[in-house]
């Protein structure tokens, strides 16, 4: 009897393994189905009003559906299974409760088909806002590094430029560069160019900040390792000081980046006459509340993938470190 | 006796006196210090805490310069660091960015002079031919102070700083290390002068023990010669005498 109980205890985890990986790929048969389910519902149950773009939406669903299934037979979902079913039964009711029951405030809350048709109709103006606002990020934000973390080496290595540059950064820094924006488009001969002022200004100040915290916090004993082969001080700074304060660094180049999301952002409502703000700005004045959607779900797609693409670059560089975050 | 040999430099320095300011308050730490070290030698510095023994190899290393007095290697006054004279650690301070390798071939970036071949050999000479790609953290603290030596000693320098290099391996590690270092001396035969708190390790290694003490600032207390051949057993009779002398000696110049 009690050989048998032994038995079973020890055969135990094992089935609670082999349910668990059952259940992986149940979800990940299960994700095809819901997205065909919510395609046939999209496409059978009328709308409840003149909506476009219903069928190009079905289809869509139908698309996805079948790429599901095909990736469900190939083992491609694993742990996504989840997500892929969720999102599928998500859109499915957000169609149902918007488009056949009409049971949000109408206009702010659109339908999926609305969301869609912004898409297909208007690609062209949002793809030139996209390229507008990540020319206008890029090029503030890279200057705006480079310059931070040549005025943090400054700060942390030349007691001269620090006796000047620490008041002058003491009192810009903690200012938001939003409220120099007035300012900025008085001065500057045109709004493009205060905007890439203001947005190497943003990025500028936390890059700074941890630079110099980076390079002042750089063991003596790294110098004097150098130091005693007869390291020059420009070996000093680019091969000693720089690498150990990288992991710092990487913390200001990532705040200055949301800091210059923001910029962009208001600048582009602002006063810069292109962009995804000013597209956004421009929808809500025409109560294109799709148009609105759609231009943010652009904006989240474009800063996560610029976060994503510096969290690479850092994984790259910062390769020698022990643990880091993983975005 | 000990067989001078041709490799190494000769250190000499004359009336050397160093001291720091601290707090307002100047304190001196390195009193009229003469000494002089014959090509080859292996001198240990013994002496209780703070009483200059660090001072006096950054001197010597040309990290700082001495307030009063001279230093010169083989007759030339030493202004600054040279990749002549490497110092050593007691922690091993390798890059963390660096490979192993990298770690190894630093003095060879800062001079620009890259010498694969002298890399590859240092890297056998402390036994870590399969770890040239791992990154520091991924080392034990034996095999980073390893790395330690192989980086110093991978341009052939002629004298060798040591700043109690084993202090801070565990009791197994630091027997093995000991052994190691005395391999390196005699391979490599340069000049060394380390510092240590560790009787034992002096007598196991040195081919002279130079006592530092005294009240408010150092001096030389006493230079022993040691002539009992290698490998040495701590055990020996006058092994065991001499370290009753030395330890006496230190006791009572941290009394007085």
């Amino acid at each position: 009897m009690s050989g048998a109980e032994t038995t079973y205890l020890a055969a135990a985890p094992e089935n609670v393994g082999a349910r668990r990986l059952g259940s992986v790929s149940v979800t990940a048969w299960l994700a095809g189905p819901v997205w065909l389910v919510s395609a046939l519902l999209t496409w059978r149950w009328p709308d409840a009003d003149d909506f476009p773009d219903t069928n190009v939406l079905a289809v869509g669903f139908v698309l996805i559906g079948v790429l599901l299934l095909g990736a469900a037979a190939l083992r491609l979902l694993k742990e996504r299974a989840a997500w892929a079913v969720a999102l599928g039964a998500g859109l499915g009711a957000w169609e149902v409760a918007q488009a056949k029951l009409l049971a949000l405030p109408r206009p702010f809350f659109g339908t999926p088909q609305d969301l869609l048709d912004v898409f297909i109709t208007d690609w062209s103006k949002l793809g030139n806002s996209l390229l507008h606002s990540l020319g206008l990020l890029v090029v503030g934000y890279s200057i705006g590094s480079l310059l931070g973390i040549a005025a943090g080496i400054g700060l942390g290595r030349f007691a001269r430029f620090r006796y000047w540059a620490h008041p002058v950064l003491r009192a810009i820094g903690p200012l938001p560069p939003v409220a120099l924006l007035p300012l900025a488009f008085v001065l500057s001969p045109s709004s493009w160019l205060a905007g890439e002022a203001l947005m190497a200004l943003a990025a500028a100040f936390p890059v700074t900040v941890l630079t110099w915290s980076g390079i002042s916090a750089v063991d003596p004993a790294f110098h004097d390792v150098a130091r005693t082969m007869g390291a020059s001080e420009r070996f000093l700074i680019f091969r000693v000081a720089l690498p150990a304060a990288m992991p710092q660094i990487f913390v200001g180049l990532f705040m200055g980046l949301g800091a210059s999301f923001a910029m962009l952002v208001v600048a582009e409502m602002l006063g810069v006459k292109a962009g995804l703000g000013f597209y956004m700005q421009w929808a809500q004045g025409w109560a294109a509340y799709p148009n609105m959607y759609a231009a943010l779900l652009v904006m989240s797609v474009m800063c996560t993938g610029l976060i994503t693409l510096l969290f690479r670059i850092r994984d790259r560089i910062l390769v020698w470190q022990k643990d880091g975050l993983k975005w | 006796m000990v067989t001078p040999r041709a490799e190494g430099v000769t250190l000499h320095l004359g009336g050397v006196r160093h001291g720091y300011r601290l707090e307002g308050v100047y304190r001196e730490v390195v009193a009229d210090l003469n000494l002089r070290v014959e090509p080859g030698e292996f001198v240990v510095l013994l002496g209780p805490s703070g009483c200059g023994k660090s001072t006096l190899l950054r001197l010597i290393a040309g990290l700082e310069s001495p307030n009063d007095g001279w230093i010169e290697v083989d007759g030339t006054p030493i202004t600054r660091p040279g990749p002549d004279r490497i110092l050593m650690f007691q922690d091993p301070t390798l890059y963390p960015w660096r490979t192993v390798r990298q770690n190894i071939a630093l003095s060879q970036d800062i001079s620009g002079k890259r010498d694969d071949a002298a890399v590859d050999a240092a890297v056998r000479l402390v036994g870590l031919e399969g770890f040239q790609k791992a990154w520091p953290h991924q080392l034990s603290g034996g095999m980073a102070q390893r790395v330690a030596f192989a980086r110093a000693l991978v341009n052939k320098p002629q004298m060798l700083l040591l700043d109690e290099p084993l202090g801070k391996l565990d009791a197994l590690t630091r027997l093995t290390m000991q052994t190691e270092l005395h391999r390196l001396w005699k391979e490599r035969s340069f000049t060394a002068i380390m510092v240590t708190h560790d009787v034992d390790e002096a007598l196991l290694l040195g081919t002279r023990i130079v006592t530092l003490g005294g009240q408010g600032s150092s001096a030389i207390l006493s230079d022993l010669v040691l002539s009992a051949p290698f490998p040495r057993d701590r055990n020996a009779p006058e092994m065991i005498v001499l370290r009753e002398k030395i330890l006496s000696q230190l006791l009572y110049s941290q009394a007085a």
